[in-house]
């Protein structure tokens, strides 16, 4: 029949096994997969504002120890809103595409509104070179995308912070705003929504994708193309970026990673990229104790984890217990942990309605490459080796 | 492909995290390879187009995360997508038996293969059916391989094994494949 993996490989040649394509399959689940890739876009977006909104509001401010390392990871998260849905525009939001390409420095203004809450507002600067600049009352931060580099500002304080950020544009957790802008108007799910005036300047209106609760809607200047308004809601949340000005005369300091005279520099390195097992631990932890010491119901929903890392009370939680240095650095691994759970389909999840603390369930569990043994993590957060992955309850 | 197309299809990869045109691009440059490996898999037409559907809707849900950069990268991620989902519709059937016998009685088998072949040359159905007998990761190994034609370096990628792992045991799947296939009723012990 055969005697080695030749005569194997010549004997499936000649099988002749019919492995055609059916048009209308292939045709149809393009068609579902890219509603699906829009889909997932809205829930990243949606995960990314909420993440930040949380944190920003809440602990991180509270703490200026905390905030400068963790307030990079969450404001980086949150103006990353936006329904990235790419492709080609409608002829008319292609002129506010058009004119926003062709800016140098983009001035606007952020502004917060969520359920009931203090609203957060700042001023930005945004360039096509992937600077951006972003200052709120607290605290100035200076972000160059494609180097990778953060400063923050802590002018009370007179502290400045200064990390290193590897694989920062791999992480889709933190994009480049400009990008950001890019994509909004680029989206090729916009529909008119009609006329109004804003500060005195006639402005046409685009709705963006209405999927997964958020409504999206772009306002440009009917005359100049330029950005006049983007409006951001979902339930209780709202968030406007608004008086774009285009070209602005910045000082390029302003746009530096110098830190002022007379601010002490703190310096640090963060990989986005490498997640580790202490990662998934923190990120566990920080959804129980938000969620009533109790484990989520699905640890990847990103924009319920919003409300719970909002509960937490970062400062007092015993971090080293699960091998995370402190409050900052569980502020990024919360973000690594959701890059990886998204990028690694070979893990499971049984944590629903189990107590934090509770040594006999298995809540998460994975197979490290190579590995023949699962790794599974416990209610209390004990991590085991398992020759098979738990049953879900 | 020349180095400049090489890298302008890795640019696809990167570029389809974002961007709907540059995923449909790849999916149709790799379409035809999933569904290919799952009828190599699972036998059933039906099950082989679902299969696939699960694999292409799985990448469109995650690709804003996946973190290669080339399309060996994608490729060896679709493959691994694949390989799980192709398991995963083998345990949901239970025995591998109950999933060809249910595919009989429905008359869904698409018996391409099925051309009368001469004395003692092994037809697709009867080859499937020993493979299936097989352990899911001895199944993977022979179909990455022997019918979809890839590198022992490549498979192994797929399968989260060394290389010199992924032939060694390419090789004894092989051996238990040929010793099913020569013992009196098709199946082996």
């Amino acid at each position: 029949m055969f005697g080695n993996d030749e005569q194997f490989d010549r004997l499936v040649r000649e099988l002749r096994i019919d492995t055609r394509c059916d048009a209308q399959h292939r045709e149809a689940l393009r068609q579902r997969m890219l509603a699906q890739f829009h889909r997932a876009r809205m829930e990243t977006s949606a995960g990314r504002l909420r993440i930040w909104t949380a944190e920003m509001k809440g602990k991180v401010m509270s703490s200026k120890t905390i905030a400068a390392a963790a307030a990079a990871v969450v404001v980086m998260c949150g103006v990353a809103v936006a329904l990235l849905v790419g492709g080609r525009a409608q002829i008319a939001l292609a002129d506010v595409q058009q004119k926003l390409a062709s800016v140098s420095v983009l001035g606007l203004t952020m502004e917060f509104a969520g359920g009931g809450e203090s609203s957060v507002r700042g001023q930005g600067y945004v360039t096509p070179d992937s600077k951006t600049r972003f200052e709120t009352d607290e605290m100035v931060m200076v972000i160059h995308w494609q180097e990778g580099r953060i400063l923050i500002l802590y002018p009370q304080e007179k502290l400045a912070v200064l990390s290193d950020v590897k694989n920062l544009e791999s992480n889709p957790y933190h994009e480049d705003w400009y990008k950001e802008l890019e994509d909004i108007v680029s989206s090729e799910s916009a529909t008119r929504v009609g006329k109004q005036t804003i500060a005195g300047r006639e402005v046409i209106g685009w709705r963006i994708g209405d999927d997964d609760g958020w409504t999206v809607t772009v306002w440009a200047d009917a005359k100049s193309a330029e950005l006049a308004r983007i409006e951001f809601v979902r339930d209780e949340g709202r968030m406007v970026f608004s008086d774009f000005r285009y070209d602005v005369a910045v000082d390029p300091s302003l746009l530096s990673l110098e830190a002022p005279a007379g601010y002490t520099v703190q310096r640090g390195e963060v990989d986005l990229a490498e997640a580790s097992e202490k990662d998934i631990l923190c990120l566990l932890l920080v959804w129980a104790k938000g969620n009533g010491d109790v484990f989520p119901d699905d640890p990847m929903e990103s924009w319920k984890f919003g409300d719970a890392a909002r509960r937490v009370e970062w400062m007092s939680i015993d971090w080293a217990s699960i091998g995370v240095a402190d409050a900052p650095a569980a502020s990024w691994a919360v973000s690594r942990a959701f890059w990886w759970l998204g990028a690694e389909p070979g893990w499971g999840y049984g944590g629903k309605g189990v107590t934090l603390g509770d040594e006999t369930a298995p809540v998460f569990w994975y197979r490290p490459e190579g590995s023949k043994k699962y790794r599974v993590v416990y209610g209390d957060l004990h991590v085991a080796d398992a020759d098979a992955a738990p049953q879900a309850k | 492909m020349d180095e400049a197309a090489r890298a302008a299809v890795d640019g696809l990869v990167i570029r389809a995290r974002r961007d709907a045109d540059a995923l449909g691009e790849l999916y149709e440059r790799h379409y035809p390879a999933v569904l290919r490996y799952c009828v190599h898999r699972l036998f059933c037409r039906d099950a082989a187009e679902d299969a696939t559907s699960e694999v292409f809707l799985r990448v469109a849900k995650h690709i804003g995360s996946f973190p290669g950069r080339t399309e060996r990268d994608f490729v060896n991620w679709l493959y691994a997508i694949a390989t799980n989902e192709a398991n995963a519709v083998i345990r949901r059937s239970k025995r591998r038996r109950e999933l060809l016998e249910a595919a009989v009685q429905q008359k869904r088998i698409h018996l391409a293969g099925s051309t009368p072949q001469p004395d003692g040359v092994l037809d697709w159905p009867t080859l499937y059916e020993v493979i299936a007998l097989l352990p899911q990761r001895d199944q993977a190994l022979i179909t990455l391989r022997s019918f979809e034609q890839l590198p022992f370096e490549q498979v192994a990628e797929i399968c989260g094994m060394k290389t010199a792992t992924a032939r060694v045991g390419f090789t004894r799947a092989l051996g238990k494949l040929q010793k099913r296939l020569t013992s009196t009723d098709g199946r082996g012990s």
